[in-house]
């Protein structure tokens, strides 16, 4: 039994990536989902409840030839209040193939809420090649790494790199052509997103909200308890 | 270009255009599929085929990936018994187990990329 407030936002989340993709670099790309019984759901292109895995995204016109592919995996829920989604994980790679290995991996931007690792809940991951890693490494076993392997601190949970933010990168750095309107499509998409987790901010950190508030003239009053 | 001859042939004066049941003059149709071009440009593509024997040119939109452009599709999984097969497929396609999975994500270490990502898509399911 699906619950239709998750449907409705997972469908609301998907067609907004979907629409970011299309107005800035990609044609035709749709962002699906699939919910499971626990009340998560799983959102990526080509996902569906018979398929769990991501397929990746050209990054391209349809007219030109790729040169960077996304693998875009986002795991979401509602949250404690039952009236947002809150992602759980997510998976942003950028590869220079449809045919993922670990040498088409340029960079990686994993995020999970709940990482059952000591590592940064946001980070990346990025491909090439070092030599003297193992010098750098001072644990107990002498395992080792690959670049790839390292995991980069980036923002945190709340501010942590955004698809929006990828995909820029993409066009910044010249991997892809965008389309003619794309610093508008990105521009609309960041401060929806940024608002998105300011508002979730301001719901986490009532008092110091207040507190602003009330420097910059607002009167507040404290919810009764 | 013979091809493209014959169409500019056929479309002296009139076009007639398959989007619509209207028949609309040459200058007119252009700046409209001009215009159709950047709007729906977005999600695929404007195809155009002749149809010599009428003289017509027939315009549709293909979504170039062939997915929908509908509202995005939620569908839902809703036993365990599905879930159990589909997070098998997972394992399968990346060449590992839930254990190792589980042992290279509490390292956050990964053999391979394949694994990585399976590791982001079982994540969710309350196997790992």
């Amino acid at each position: 039994m699906q619950n239709n407030k998750l449907v409705q936002l997972a469908r609301q989340f998907a067609d907004d990536l979907s629409d970011l993709l299309n107005s800035t670099i990609t044609d035709g790309i749709r962002i699906t989902a699939t919910t499971l019984p626990s009340g998560l759901v799983l959102l990526g292109r080509g996902i569906g409840n018979s398929n769990l895995t991501s397929e990746p995204i050209p990054l391209a016109r349809s007219r030109n030839r790729p040169r960077v592919y996304l693998k875009y995996t986002h795991w979401c829920g509602l949250d404690d209040e039952d009236t947002h989604l809150a992602t759980m994980t997510s998976l942003m790679d950028l590869h220079t193939s449809d045919e993922i290995s670990n040498e088409s991996l340029l960079l990686g931007i994993d995020y999970s809420r709940y990482p059952n690792n000591e590592f940064p809940r946001a980070h990346m991951h990025v491909a090439g090649e070092r030599d003297d890693l193992d010098d750098l490494y001072l644990g107990g076993d002498k395992n080792r790494r690959t670049l790839r392997q390292l995991h980069l601190p980036v923002g945190g949970s709340r501010y942590r790199p955004t698809l929006e933010d990828l995909l820029e990168f993409v066009i910044l750095e010249k991997m892809a052509k965008p389309r003619r309107e794309w610093k508008k499509a990105i521009e609309e998409h960041r401060v929806r997103w940024e608002e998105l987790q300011l508002k979730a901010a301001v719901r986490r950190n009532q008092k110091a909200a207040a507190e602003e508030l009330r420097a910059a003239g607002w009167q507040i009053t404290e919810p009764p308890e | 270009m013979a091809r493209r001859h014959r169409l500019a042939e056929q479309n002296q004066g009139a076009l007639s255009c398959s989007l619509g049941v209207v028949e609309i003059n040459e200058t007119f149709a252009s700046m409209v599929l001009c215009w159709l071009i950047g709007r729906l440009g977005k999600w695929g593509v404007l195809t155009f085929t002749s149809c010599s024997a009428l003289g017509l040119l027939r315009v549709q939109f293909v979504s170039m990936s062939g997915e929908s452009t509908n509202a995005a599709a939620v569908e839902s999984i809703d036993t365990e018994e599905e879930l159990d097969r589909l997070v098998q497929d997972v394992l399968d396609s990346a060449d590992t187990t839930l254990e190792e999975l589980r042992e290279q994500g509490k390292l956050g270490r990964f053999d391979t990329e394949q694994q990585r990502q399976a590791w982001h898509v079982l994540a969710g399911t309350g196997r790992l």
